[in-house]
């Protein structure tokens, strides 16, 4: 199993924000978690990644076996873990080529591989920019600085495309998107997709499985992941809406 | 007269001043022309009445200066330093190889120094090779030429001392395309010793130059630096002023520099202050004439308990001027960074355009900033923008990095170097400049 979430419980400050999430990922599937603003997706990603404003209290979360827990957050990156954030901010002075190339050497170096120099990793990245469809000038400018919301996420996906993660969790990174910008984006996921590694995408339009073929699909309310299926969850749940499943829940409890 | 009033008024107020009256009038006056000699006696005139600057004088509020005052100084003739070629080996600029002169503990090194490959007209030399040439006359009207300094001591205590400085006078229309290095290189271990170095830059109508000023450790200790810079922007001329000062963290550093620019002119400076346990680094710019463009910009990054004051003072005196002015700082540990930034637009200097902005960066929960913008302005179409910001580091920043597998310290860093990119990048000069993000790089990941 590459992701293994058990009876997940974390807080915020004073906010009991996931109740008990459950989630199995094999490597080689897409999932796709939907679910209404504030249900806890994208801190259940920022907990997957390792962020510190998180405190799980209870549960477990492993990582092709291992206690993904005890790693900090770059650790997790190294080994393959990786976060398109929902809102990626602006960086100032250090350009989009630099992070990249010292990411992607972190990256080879936790793989046992040489580093790549400056050319080297030009030549590297200029074939992943086609891929996203950015102009290669991105690269030289500071990390999302002045870069429009679409921009923003197709150099995460840029980002993901040189890294080449593991696991890939992508926080509503088909929000806000035009269709044009979708397919990019789309396009991005598929040419990673294999068999050896698996996306996690927190969604909550069903627009973007058209383009993404989803292997599961979860329903999150209120800090529980409350429904799984295949795709056509998601589209009982764009008819349907969430509080549906909420209901249904309670029913069945 | 009394003999009181007699001994009042050729004591000096405070023995750091003493010992310097002391030494300037042992300084031998021989082959100095009577300019030289002049500005010598009227400098130590007036030391007699200066006190050293304390907390209650506005100017110096913010740092203390006992542990420099209560020292007592040698002169630098006693505390000889010889470095060899392979010590200079780091701080080298390669664009500079055929023009880089050589000064250690104050004193000049003509052996480690390279004058070589100038365009016609221009001059690249020191106090001392023109007192020997008998042509010191080159630059007599271009020394002590502001009042600005009249009753700062540090000023004075430089013009009873110095014997020696860079000396860069580029003629009119002469475009001098390398860089021209002064490298002061100190040996710290050779006794507490002082250094007035005296630079004079000028420049004629439409002429061009750059000078990179660079203070260096070969070996850290007690030492100081008190230096003034004279630099004079002929009309339409354009003068580029690189200053890097990484003397030693045992040190003290104290610079005052004035600027004259003319009409037309373009004066574009970026003062790095490094080093130095005390470092103090005053500009003052006047703008005499019309049209001129000036930038001071300066970056400031201190650790353990270092000191670094950075003071600027722009005199608009013209009408149509553009001035820029960025300071960065970058505080650690129980360090401290002091900015004061004045502009003053004289009644009918019309059209100015000056902004200066002032951010600090904080790593630190002990370091400490001030900073001060201060503004008189006696005209009325005048777009002056100020600002002055205090942060740290963005953690949702750090985050960001190490979620792309970056280590912390190396997120810090690389955030740090951010920081001060801006600052540097506008240093033309692609070997040191490449040098100092590297310094930057390394300091903060150690
Ligand atoms: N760092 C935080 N501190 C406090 N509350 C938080 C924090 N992050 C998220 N929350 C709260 O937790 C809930 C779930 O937020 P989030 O995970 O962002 O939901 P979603 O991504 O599903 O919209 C919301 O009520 C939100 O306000
Ligand atoms: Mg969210």
């Amino acid at each position: 199993m590459l992701l293994e979430i058990k009876n997940l419980h974390v807080r915020a400050g004073d906010t009991q924000i996931l109740k008990g999430v459950n989630l199995n990922v094999e490597a080689g599937e897409i999932h796709a978690i939907m679910g209404p603003n504030g249900s806890g997706k994208s801190t259940l990603a920022n907990v997957v990644a390792g962020h510190p404003a998180y405190e799980v209290t209870e549960g477990t979360v492993r990582y092709d076996g291992d206690d993904l827990l005890e790693l900090d957050t770059d650790e997790r990156a190294r080994d393959g873990v990786f976060l398109a954030f929902q809102y990626p901010v602006e960086i100032p002075g250090v350009s989009n080529s630099q992070l990249m190339r010292q990411a992607y050497n972190e990256r080879r170096k936790a793989r046992g591989e040489d580093e790549l120099d400056p050319l080297q990793f030009d030549d590297y990245v200029r074939e992943k920019v086609k891929v996203v469809d950015m102009d290669p000038d991105f690269l030289d400018r500071s990390v999302n600085v002045d870069f429009s919301g679409g921009e923003k996420k197709r150099n995460e996906i840029l980002q993901m495309a040189v890294l080449e993660p593991r696991l890939a969790l992508l926080d509503e990174t088909d929000s806000g998107l035009d269709i044009d910008a979708l397919r990019v984006v789309s396009n991005g996921i598929n040419q990673l997709a294999g068999d050896d590694n698996a996306v996690v995408l927190v969604t909550h339009y069903q627009r973007i499985l058209d383009y993404v073929e989803p292997d599961k699909v979860h329903a999150m309310v209120d800090g529980e992941i409350v429904q799984s299926g295949g795709k056509e969850l998601a589209m009982e749940l764009e008819e349907r809406g969430y509080d549906w499943v909420a209901k249904q829940k309670g029913a069945a409890q | 007269m009394s003999t009181a009033e007699e001994t009042r008024e050729t004591m000096a107020r405070h023995p750091f001043v003493a010992r310097f009256i002391d030494q300037g009038r042992a300084r031998r006056t021989s082959g100095q022309p009577q300019w030289w000699a002049d500005l010598r006696t009227g400098a130590l005139q007036k030391l007699v009445g200066l006190d050293v600057p304390g907390r209650k004088d506005e100017e110096w509020r913010f740092i203390n200066l006992s542990s420099l005052v209560e020292r007592d100084w040698s002169p630098q003739e006693d505390a000889t330093f010889e470095p060899t070629a392979d010590q200079l080996e780091e701080w080298r600029v390669p664009e500079a190889s055929s023009t880089t002169l050589v000064f250690a503990n104050g004193r000049y090194i003509p052996e480690l120094s390279t004058v070589a490959d100038l365009p016609e007209g221009a001059r690249v030399t020191t106090w001392s090779e023109l007192r020997d040439a008998g042509e010191l006359d080159v630059i007599a009207d271009y020394v002590d030429i502001a009042d600005y300094w009249e009753d700062d001591v540090f000023y004075n205590l430089n013009s009873a001392n110095f014997e020696d400085g860079l000396v860069v006078v580029v003629d009119r229309n002469v475009v001098v395309e390398q860089p021209i290095h002064v490298l002061h290189v100190a040996d710290g271990t050779a006794g507490d010793y002082a250094a007035h170095p005296r630079n004079v830059i000028v420049t004629g109508e439409s002429a061009e130059v750059t000078v990179i000023e660079e203070y260096a450790t070969a070996e850290d200790g007690v030492y100081f630096h008190n230096v003034v810079d004279e630099v004079t922007v002929a009309p339409n001329s354009k003068v580029r002023h690189v200053k890097v000062q990484q003397d030693s963290t045992d040190a003290f550093h104290v610079a005052r520099n004035q600027i004259t620019i003319g009409a037309d002119a373009n004066y574009e400076s970026t003062a790095v202050n490094i080093g130095a346990g005390l470092s103090r680094n005053d500009s003052y710019a006047l703008f005499d004439g019309r049209n001129i463009e000036c930038t001071l910009d300066g970056l400031g990054f201190v650790s353990g308990s270092q000191v670094t004051d950075t003071h600027t003072a722009l005199d608009h005196d013209y009408p149509d001027a553009n001035s820029y002015q960025l300071q960065k700082n970058i505080v650690d540990d129980r360090a401290h960074a002091v900015f004061n930034g004045k502009i003053f637009v004289q009644q009918d200097s019309q059209r100015i355009d000056s902004n200066q902005l002032n951010q600090n960066l904080l790593l630190s929960k002990r370091g400490r900033v001030d900073t001060k913008p201060q503004l008189e302005i006696f005209a009325d179409d005048v777009v002056c923008s100020h600002g002055a910001t205090v942060g740290q580091l963005e953690e949702s920043h750090l985050f960001y990095l190490m979620a792309r597998g970056v280590e912390r310290d190396r997120a810090k860093a690389l955030l740090t170097y951010a920081f001060a990119a801006e600052v540097l990048e506008d240093i033309v000069v692609d070997t040191l400049r490449e040098r100092l993000e590297a310094h930057i790089m390394e300091q903060t990941t150690s």
